[in-house]
């Protein structure tokens, strides 16, 4: 019977696949993503160790406000984005503060690393049974002379690599989040994961939409909407299931990070974050999303993506000036 | 409590009793002079057996002769040269007189010693060893806790025949100073753990322990959390082996139910004729009491959903029967299931609490009469019934889950009501996050069925063959490593 111990590789992976499954729109032909991929895990996982180095040398409170509104904005669009999945499957249902409550709920109980940790896992569990349901479900649509036979050319080389280096908040709470593991080998992990995983629904985006694929809008949405088994005609429903429980883990991520970076523990052997950040997080996303509710998502995805990667610089620059000061120290010795 | 030494004066002492338990009408002293030292037995006639008294006592007293000339001397000679079966430790003060006394003792004072001898009479009215009550199994063995703390003990001592086995006997702050005891392996439990009980346990501070159920909210460290913070069991023989996995077994006197802690989810999905039957098909059991539990907390509201908002996820031909039910009722689907759900809880409640003798007609008249009526009358769908009296069945499956059961049902009832698939989603996401948010002292509450390794299909989710159960016993602390 094992004791807790600190593993965060779920709870990252979670909010890292999940991305690749909420997408407005696919970014690049499977064929030059498998061919870039190596590339792209390349610069996310050296990204992700270099903001790692920096970060312990230079952390420091603007650097921790500013990650904190990163991702406190984060939770808002995600929180968005899921709204807007829910008014085209079942228009009319479930509103703005509804989305926020139904998602905002089970953080309550997240707050403690224990729990977070294990649903985490739970939650990853059944995201790849969901997936491998849909693949399923979908068998029969999905055709190999789907597969573009096209041209590579510079310009789809840069936007492939563009669309896989997304840098997501996750690669940044890995150098946050206190670990077990060296955090080099869990950069690796998470960067060859979310590459490999977003290169794959890919493939089998192309393999469903053919040359169809990059003007259809929810991509996987769509596909699974297709999908019968048996006796059941639409399942769909399963995956809104367990995005919305993806997005409830990532957000509960979200608030547990922000809380450990401000500090705000519940103290006397309580391992839980403090319920009473909880209030300000819930009135904060709540204001924001009436506040955005309007705004083109698709476009406010790739500003947050250009201010992670501006906010995240100097701090690599700092990591990799620390690298390369703490190499020559070696050849020096 | 007055901590004051007992008097040389007998009459003080005396007295003293006189004045906290004079008005009592069960409180019995009798005075009378060995060698000329006048003395007096005091004992409570409902605690101590008066013939044990004339027995053990009385009759030594008589067949002996005492010289001694004053009481601290007869004091000696009571202790060190007669056959009197005298418990070796005297009593000094007056907190430990009236402990001695309330606990049916029989006490002895002497004028001219400040000391008392106390004498073991205890004689109090008991339930004898039953059947359990709550834990119904066919096979394995059939005896059941009774509320007597020390029988308890001895129950166990019966079944766990080894120099490991440790009952520490402590008093809880309470105003009755109720006693309990700390039953544990000392080879086996790891030191931390039971360290950490010990201490949460004496620090508890409760008007009234009638129950080891009270400690249970104590050990919680998230107050919000639904999911029960230790297990419980009426059955020795379940005690037995969670010692033997190197858990705490809590009993508290006046209980029948022993506590275990820590405990783990699948625990309760584990019962004695588990491992009494074969493994294929106690894995099969096993593997239903996780859908019951599953249908009980999920269905009616999965229901709710699917023909509130998503009707596209059921069948064709099911619809069709399921619309033809819905039209003819005038209440929403979540209204009616609500309702439903909430009348079947209030019939178990009427027949549990009702006096035996009119309990079967309550069943009669829910189950029978207002089922039949509301379904004649149009006013509850015949699937909406079928549902709730599925999920209630179902919750009956896990016992020890039925508080949870109930109002997670409630929940996520509402929760689909009036969110449709998100809401189903936000409840089952809530339902997870409490139990793996469950901090069974530093262990993780979903041991062995998360991360579902080699533990799980051993003994988590099905069960696996004997020979391969023992080389792997499950025992807290350690990595499930081969037993040797």
């Amino acid at each position: 019977m094992e004791k807790n111990r600190h593993d965060w590789m779920p709870a990252l992976l979670i909010g890292i696949l999940s991305n690749a499954v909420l997408r407005f729109h696919t970014g690049y032909w499977s064929r030059i993503g498998i061919l870039a991929a190596g590339a792209s895990i390349l610069a996310l996982a050296l990204t992700t160790i270099w903001f790692s180095v920096g970060w312990k040398r230079w952390d420091c409170a603007p650097l921790r406000g500013g990650l904190c509104v990163i991702l406190a904005a984060s939770s808002v669009l995600e929180i968005l984005r899921l709204r807007n999945i829910y008014e085209s499957l079942y228009p009319g249902t479930v509103g703005l503060m509804a989305s926020c409550f139904v998602l905002l709920l089970p953080v309550v109980y997240l707050r403690r690393e224990n729990a977070l940790r294990q649903t985490a896992g739970a939650v990853l569990a059944l995201l790849a049974i969901g997936l491998a349901a849909m693949l399923l479900s979908i068998a029969q649509q999905l055709r190999v002379t789907n597969l573009q036979n096209i041209s590579l050319t510079a310009e789809e080389w840069l936007g492939t690599i563009s669309s896989q280096t997304v840098l997501y908040p996750e690669y940044l709470l890995l150098a946050v989040l206190p670990k077990r593991e060296k955090s080099e080998r869990s950069a690796v992990r998470l960067a060859c994961s979310g590459v490999l995983f977003d290169t794959g629904i890919h493939l089998l985006l192309e393999l469903f939409f053919g040359a169809a694929m990059p003007g259809r809008s929810s991509p996987v949405q769509a596909a699974a909407q297709c999908g019968a088994l048996s006796i059941f005609n639409r399942l769909e429903w399963v995956q809104l299931v367990l995005w919305t429980m993806a997005v409830s883990v990532k957000l509960a991520v979200y608030l547990y990070t922000m809380v450990e970076l401000l500090g705000g523990k519940t103290g006397q052997g309580n391992t839980a974050v403090g319920l009473d950040r909880f209030f300000w997080y819930l009135g904060g996303v709540l204001l924001f999303c009436i506040l955005w509710r309007s705004i083109d998502l698709e476009r406010a995805f790739e500003w947050r993506n250009i201010l992670i990667w501006a906010y995240a610089l100097p701090v690599v620059l700092g990591g990799v000036i620390q690298c390369l000061g703490g190499s020559r120290k070696r050849k020096t010795a | 409590m007055n901590q004051e030494k007992l008097s040389r004066e007998l009459t003080e002492n005396t007295a003293f009793l006189d004045s906290i338990f004079g008005n009592s009408g069960d409180f019995y002293t009798r005075h009378f002079e060995i060698s000329g030292v006048r003395c007096c037995i005091a004992m409570f006639a409902g605690l101590s057996s008066p013939e044990k008294l004339c027995v053990m006592v009385l009759h030594e007293l008589e067949r002996e002769r005492f010289i001694e000339p004053d009481g601290e001397k007869l004091m000696q000679a009571l202790m060190n040269r007669s056959y009197l079966p005298a418990e070796p430790e005297t009593v000094k003060d007056r907190t430990a007189l009236v402990e001695m006394l309330t606990s049916g003792m029989a006490v002895l004072l002497i004028d001219g010693s400040r000391e008392a001898l106390t004498f073991s009479t205890q004689d109090m009215v008991q339930r004898s060893v039953g059947n359990p009550s709550g834990e119904g199994n066919i096979r394995g063995p059939q005896d059941a806790f009774t509320e007597h703390l020390r029988n308890n003990i001895s129950q166990l001592r019966r079944q766990f025949r080894t120099q490991d086995f440790v009952a520490e006997i402590c008093t809880a702050n309470t105003r009755a100073k109720t006693e309990y005891c700390i039953c544990y392996d000392r080879s086996l439990a790891p030191a931390e753990v039971v360290r950490k009980m010990r201490e949460c346990l004496q620090k508890i501070r409760i008007p009234i322990l009638l129950d080891s159920t009270y400690f249970a909210s104590f050990l919680k460290q998230d107050k919000l959390n639904l999911f029960p913070a230790a297990a419980y069991t009426e059955r020795p023989a379940v005690a037995c082996a969670r010692l033997c996995e190197g858990k705490i077994v809590v009993l508290v006197s006046g209980s029948p139910l022993a506590m275990v802690v820590p405990n783990f989810f699948a625990e309760h999905f584990e019962c004695l004729d588990d491992y009494s039957s074969g493994a294929v098909f106690a894995g099969l059991i096993r593997m239903l009491k996780y859908l019951a539990f599953l249908l009980s907390v999920f269905g009616p509201g999965l229901y709710v959903m699917a023909v509130s908002y998503a009707p596209e996820v059921i069948p064709v031909r099911l619809l069709a029967k399921l619309a033809q039910g819905e039209a003819s009722t005038p209440l929403p689907p979540m209204a009616e299931m609500l309702a439903v759900t909430l009348l079947l809880e209030i019939v178990r409640e009427a027949g549990l609490r009702a006096p035996k003798s009119i309990s079967h007609t309550v069943s009669l008249v829910g189950a029978l009469i207002l089922g039949e009526t509301a379904v004649s009358a149009g006013i509850v769908s015949v699937p909406v019934l079928t549902m709730a009296a599925a999920a209630t069945i179902a919750t009956l499956a896990v016992p020890s889950l039925y508080e949870q059961s109930i109002l997670f049902r409630f929940a996520v009832i509402v929760l689909a009501g009036l969110f449709g698939v998100p809401g189903i989603a936000c409840g089952f996401l809530t339902v997870l996050a409490m139990a793996c948010g469950s901090d069974s002292f530093g262990y993780d509450y979903l041991y062995p069925l998360i991360p579902a390794k080699h533990a799980a299909w051993r003994d988590g989710f099905v069960r696996t063959i004997w020979s391969r159960l023992a080389q792997w016993g499950e025992v807290l602390g350690t990595r499930g490593e081969k037993q040797t």
